[in-house]
């Protein structure tokens, strides 16, 4: 199973990453919207876990290239959020987004769960 | 201390060094930026890697458990996106007490190593809501 995570913060592609990784799967990183937009149509992942804010492009215009794409719309998006971004990961949701983790306060184990869960489905 | 760590059982210090590293380079980042906004408000470039570099800083200090630095970088943050929204202007007091903040997590960030615990922030905190 393949996960692209598309996050600008080396801190946070290296964690997931890694802990993603250990649990089997194979992982891919974009460091900002353009490279994960081009990374969602060549490396072919089961799953996007998507940072809202970047450079480049935000999670915004991923979202948006990517849900219109005939290769890439049916891939499950995660988005990341931190505290005080409710906002903003409603709108996410809205653009076509299938879930949100926040990547300071979390559970790894409810991650591979929502990861499991949209990945079978 | 609430921390992505304690949850799952990381080696903590691989990631430590790992904060102290970006973290650094987001300072370094954000005061760069501030350098041009502060002679500029037109700069929207400068305004904007400010925001993603202290949207950073909050995210990964609150995850690491450095919950006293992503609160101040989460005032910080906050000031910045309303000012990128436009409901907010750049005054004289936002930049000193921005400043101060980040003075704060600047001399934490590079001290880490040598002494963990979190600085007293609630002044600063109080110094950003006050100057808005």
């Amino acid at each position: 199973m393949r996960i692209l995570i598309i996050e600008d913060d080396v801190f946070f592609q290296k964690f997931y990453s890694a802990k993603l990784k250990e649990k089997g799967f194979e992982v891919d990183v974009a460091i900002n919207g353009e490279e994960g937009i081009t990374k969602a149509k060549t490396f072919h992942p089961n799953l996007i876990i998507l940072d809202l804010i970047m450079p480049v492009k935000d999670g915004f215009e991923v979202l948006m290239e990517v849900k219109k794409e005939e290769l890439t719309k049916e891939i499950p998006i995660l988005v990341f959020s931190t505290l005080g971004q409710k906002q903003e990961v409603e709108r996410a949701l809205q653009y076509g987004a299938v879930g949100y983790v926040n990547k300071s306060f979390f559970d790894f184990n409810n991650l591979l769960a929502k990861i499991n869960s949209y990945i079978s489905k | 201390m609430r921390s992505v760590f304690f949850m799952t059982n990381v080696d903590v210090s691989a990631y430590k060094d790992l904060f102290v590293k970006t973290s650094i380079e987001n300072v370094v980042s954000f005061n760069d930026s501030f350098e041009k906004y502060k002679h500029n408000a037109q700069d929207y470039e400068a305004l904007d890697l400010m925001f993603r570099s202290i949207h950073s800083i909050k995210g990964k200090s609150l995850a690491i458990g450095y919950e006293a630095i992503g609160e101040l970088a989460r005032e910080i943050e906050e000031v910045l996106y309303n000012i990128k929204e436009g409901r907010m202007s750049f005054n004289k007091n936002l930049k000193m007490s921005i400043e101060e903040g980040m003075k704060v997590i600047d001399t934490f960030v590079h001290s880490i190593k040598f002494d963990n615990r979190q600085p007293d922030v609630q002044m600063q905190i109080e110094n950003i809501k006050k100057a808005v």
